[in-house]
């Protein structure tokens, strides 16, 4: 609980320093981009510290080209 | 709107040289040896001149716009609806790359050297410094990079040097025991890894400042930086033998340890561990870069350096997530990832190489029927 805290606190100390600059020269695309990242990255960063078990997002790449594999090297006939 | 920055030829010759080796020396000896045992160094030497056309390739389709990194020039060739799609593939791939790549320092690091720190720390610290990389630039990183290549070379030189009495030629005996198709099969991850990844380095060559002699110091930087991991695995086959080379994880910390100078020059493992630390980092920093940097000008947004903060908040997060163990990456995810390098640094280059081509034609033909 302690960790989530501190890094919610961390998030919201980056966000304070960044965010007036972006607001006074009117970039809202920017500010939007910023808060999406950084609000993924806060999430993120949380499930890291309190060391959740997630699944990969590299499994993504395994499924997508283990059939590949499979086929070219059925193909070589290795 | 910031002034461009400028890099020169040679900055960026190191950095190519740097990024090539990055985080290879500690997990390519163990990924080519569990594929061809004894033979892994045939294929890791045949499979340079695979990699030098990949980086010939990469070099070509930077010629097309030579003042466009790759996400401008995907959206300029592509147009903006597959171009988008085709530069979130990439910001993925880089991101992705961010992140093993600093998590395997963190793996080696935790596991060898500073055995009682928590893995977070660790990775917050080296994610900490990829932030502080960002922000000063890309100018103050190829400096960096430069200044410390002569220590870089010094002590890998040293340390095959002081391997070389403790050589034994009957380890990678017999020779071609198994015939050529596993020489064949360790070629693929032995190319794809260290040369198909290097797709980044289209992200930093539009600030270099051309001169007539940058492709060919590219291609002698590549050359050379496959040369050395050869010879890495090489050495490890000789000195420790195809065995412990396939089941040892950190096959380089294992090396280090064999040193022994006249009872004198023993466990220099900290300062060795320097140079991979090193190499891997400034991969680090260029993935981290062609990162931020891809997002900002997905967005068309003018300012990096708001961006780069939570961009290392994510990167930070996702090392953690990555990957549950090391054997992940050093075994299940070898083909899978080895072919994602290709189609990243061979196959959708060539992809835009074509497209290309066939516009210009295209334009030609028009110009030519409205005369």
């Amino acid at each position: 609980m302690l960790i989530t805290t501190v890094i919610i606190c961390i998030a919201l100390a980056i966000a304070a320093k960044d965010l007036p600059g972006l607001y006074r020269k009117h970039r809202f695309k920017d500010i939007f981009v910023y808060i999406i990242m950084l609000g993924l990255g806060t999430w993120l960063s949380i499930l890291a510290a309190k060391l959740e078990v997630t699944p990969s997002p590299l499994v993504l790449i395994e499924i997508i080209y283990n059939p590949v594999n499979a086929f070219v090297s059925h193909i070589l006939g290795f | 709107m910031l002034k461009k920055a400028r890099i020169s030829v040679r900055q960026v010759t190191v950095l190519m040289f740097l990024s090539l080796i990055g985080d290879m020396l500690l997990i390519y000896p163990t990924i080519i040896t569990h594929i061809a045992h004894q033979d892994a160094w045939i294929s890791s030497i045949l499979s340079i001149p695979l990699g030098l056309i990949i980086i010939y390739v990469l070099l070509r389709v930077h010629e097309l716009y030579p003042s466009l990194t790759l996400i401008e020039a995907i959206n300029k060739i592509l147009g903006p609806v597959f171009g988008s799609i085709v530069s979130c593939w990439y910001l993925f791939y880089f991101f992705m790359g961010t992140a093993l790549n600093a998590r395997e320092v963190g793996d080696y690091l935790t596991t060898q050297i500073f055995a009682d720190t928590p893995l977070r720390v660790l990775l917050a610290m080296e994610v900490s410094l990829l932030v502080l990389a960002a922000l000063v630039g890309i100018e103050a990183f190829s400096r960096v990079s430069e200044i410390l290549l002569p220590v870089y070379v010094f002590i890998f030189c040293g340390l095959i040097l002081a391997l070389l009495p403790q050589i034994q030629l009957s380890n990678v005996r017999p020779v071609l025991e198994n015939g050529l198709a596993p020489v064949a099969k360790g070629m693929v991850p032995g190319a794809g890894m260290p040369f198909a990844g290097m797709s980044i380095m289209l992200m930093v060559f539009p600030f270099v400042n051309k001169k007539a002699h940058f492709k060919k110091d590219i291609l002698l930087a590549s050359l050379i930086g496959g040369v050395l991991i050869s010879l890495f695995l090489l050495l490890s086959l000789l000195v420790i033998g195809p065995f412990v080379t396939n089941y040892s994880p950190y096959i380089s910390s294992g090396l280090t340890t064999k040193i022994n100078e006249l009872n004198y020059i023993t466990r220099v493992e900290s300062l060795v561990s320097l140079i991979w630390a090193l190499a891997a980092y400034f991969k680090g920093v260029v993935f981290f870069y062609a990162f931020t940097f891809g997002i900002t000008q997905l967005f068309r947004i003018s300012n990096v350096r708001p961006f780069v903060i939570p961009a290392g908040a994510l990167v930070f997060g996702m090392t953690i997530l990555i990957t549950p163990n090391v054997f992940y990456y050093i075994r299940t995810l070898v083909y899978p990832m080895a072919a994602w390098n290709y189609t990243n640094g061979l196959i959708i280059p060539l992809i835009l190489w074509v497209v290309y081509l066939c516009k210009q034609k295209w334009k030609h033909r028009q110009n030519i029927s409205k005369n």
